[in-house]
């Protein structure tokens, strides 16, 4: 990793840092939803998994819509233009810090469903999770670039994020249960990225899963999404303010 | 093939005289409105150039082809004798840019803002170095969020600075600033000539060109309509000044001598007003006139045309 990379990443931490707004987002809301859906429904594996894809998804793809418009908006990342550095390190750096984040949240939610609820997660489990965790980072990220070469105006992103995010949430059973839901609803639910990466995250916490924990069909429909992310992005998205 | 304007920039660099930014009949089309209608530009290495007009005369486009942001649609453009449109990191190295519209980072203290920009060059300055550069006051360790409008104009200049490069682009680099935080900005851009640093300064503001300017080219509607510098811009030192006195109460209009007479006209509180191209020959025949006769002469004004007459008188017809 080029040190200009490792240079960008620390400042964009340090950044997200100092929004308290972020860190509740990123790092409370899945945790305080864990305890409560799983005091309703009971499940703990299973919302560990749900709520380990929504950091995942918060950090990566939700916070980059808000801080991609922000920054255009403020005209910062024109200003990172005319600097002697290349666009791909300045998303490499955002990336390498929304990477931490995602990981940081999912250990926490581990974490906690380990010490409240004894779930144990198995060292050979431990490689799938990472593997999904960086698959869903990188994805959502692409994704996160995509949907911000639309939105506009900073005051429009979360509006924008919540709108396309929480109807996912709901129809992919993050909340509500999986077997409570219509089969045609999640049918629908399977032709977008936020179930499979849901339910690649679960597997490794699954005390029933026998194998490496790896959902191979999952993760590529997520890295599908992200691919298709990425080619938006790259032929839409604008640092300029004015267009 | 080399275009000659690539040649010409190649040749003796590093001389007092060497073009920094050489453009010909640079041009950019937004569908069929010419924001820059051909535009010829010769900056020299070391001065202070100020490019001045009124909003939407195309001066930030102008400032955007020459920094590399934007795309021309036509004419020949060398930077420190390379295309813009085809420049890479070194190139970019040697250049600082202060945009219209931008702000440091809002979350990040101005210090951690300017360290984070320096990490972007090869040999960038200290970044003490650059906030005192930049007349910034207060040690940089507010947060950038709290800093005042004419305060994140200082960051952004501390920004443009702290890469340490040669030629520096200023878009309204005081727009919202306090009078007395403008005058400071303009010394610490003034001060910039002293580092031997290059100045391509976009204002509306031609007391902001006059104060720090060697050389001011007047835009209006995408074209140049005069160059000069603050002295002699569109025929300042040639034009007239304005002479006005009171007239010495037992004086009459008729009695003034011959230079002082011509053209003379008096107000009803006898304020005697004239134009010359020669006021020294004006008031050489008063003083002796005044004096033979006892007679004060009061309130004596010379005044040549302003500035901002002058440019007025340029960008009146074209707004």
């Amino acid at each position: 990793m080029s040190a200009v990379v490792a240079h960008q990443a620390r400042y964009e931490l340090l950044s997200f840092w100092r929004r308290p707004q972020c860190r509740f987002l990123t790092l409370v809301v899945p945790v305080a939803f864990l305890v409560f859906l799983t005091a309703v429904f009971g499940d703990v594996t299973y919302y560990a998994g749900q709520l380990a894809a929504v950091g995942v998804i918060s950090a990566a793809m939700a916070s980059i819509v808000v801080s991609a418009t922000v920054e255009r908006e403020n005209g910062i990342l024109k200003r990172r233009r005319a600097a002697p550095v290349p666009a791909t390190t300045l998303v490499a750096g955002r990336l390498t810090s929304a990477a931490i984040v995602a990981a940081a949240t999912v250990a926490v939610i581990v974490l906690v469903a380990w010490v409240a609820y004894d779930v144990r997660l198995r060292l050979a489990d431990l490689p799938a999770l990472v593997l999904a965790t960086a698959i869903g980072t990188v994805s959502f990220a692409c994704l996160g670039y995509a949907v911000a070469s639309f939105v506009r105006s900073a005051r429009a992103a979360i509006p924008v994020v919540l709108g396309l995010l929480v109807p996912l949430y709901l129809i992919s059973g993050v909340l509500v249960p999986a077997d409570e839901l219509p089969s045609r609803v999640l049918a629908v639910a399977d032709a977008f990225p936020v179930r499979h990466l849901a339910q690649a995250l679960c597997a490794p916490l699954e005390p029933a899963t026998t194998g490496s924990g790896v959902e191979g069909l999952d993760l590529l429909v997520v890295a599908a999404w992200g691919l298709a992310g990425f080619v938006v992005a790259a032929r839409h998205f604008s640092w300029d303010p004015r267009s | 093939m080399r275009s000659p304007l690539e040649t010409g920039a190649a040749t003796g660099i590093g001389g007092a005289r060497t073009p920094v930014i050489v453009a010909r009949e640079l041009r950019m089309a937004y569908g069929r409105r010419e924001a820059v209608d051909g535009i010829d530009l010769d900056v020299r290495r070391g001065e202070i150039f100020a490019f001045v007009g009124p909003g939407g005369a195309g001066k930030t486009t102008t400032a955007e082809i020459l920094e590399g942001l934007r795309r021309r649609t036509g004419g020949e453009v060398s930077v420190l004798g390379a295309d813009p449109q085809s420049a890479r990191a070194e190139w970019r190295a040697r250049i600082g840019v202060v945009l219209q519209d931008s702000e440091p980072e809002p979350t990040l203290t101005v210090r951690e803002c300017l360290s984070l920009c320096a990490g972007y060059y090869p040999r960038p300055r200290p970044v003490d170095e650059a906030i005192a550069l930049a007349g910034l006051r207060g040690g940089g360790d507010a947060r950038c969020r709290d800093l005042s409008r004419g305060e994140k104009r200082r960051v952004d200049l501390a920004l443009a600075l702290v890469g340490d490069p040669e030629l520096i682009f200023l878009d309204e680099p005081t727009s919202g600033s306090h009078p007395a935080t403008r005058r400071t900005a303009w010394g610490a851009i003034a001060g910039l000539r002293k580092l031997g640093k290059t100045v391509f300064l976009s204002t509306r503001d031609m007391a902001e060109a006059e104060a720090v300017a060697d050389r001011i080219a007047v835009v209006a509607a995408g074209r140049i309509v005069a160059t000069g510098t603050p002295r002699t811009l569109g025929g300042r030192d040639r034009v007239t000044s304005r002479i006005s006195f009171t007239l010495p109460y037992s004086a009459r209009l008729s009695d003034l001598p011959e230079p002082a007479r011509v053209g003379a006209v008096v107000d009803g509180a006898r304020r005697v007003s004239l134009r010359s191209a020669a006021p020294m020959a004006v008031l050489g025949a008063l003083a002796p006139w005044a004096q033979e006769h006892g007679w004060p002469l009061r309130d004596v004004e010379v005044n040549p045309p302003s500035l901002e007459d002058v440019y007025l008188r340029l960008t009146g017809d074209a707004r």
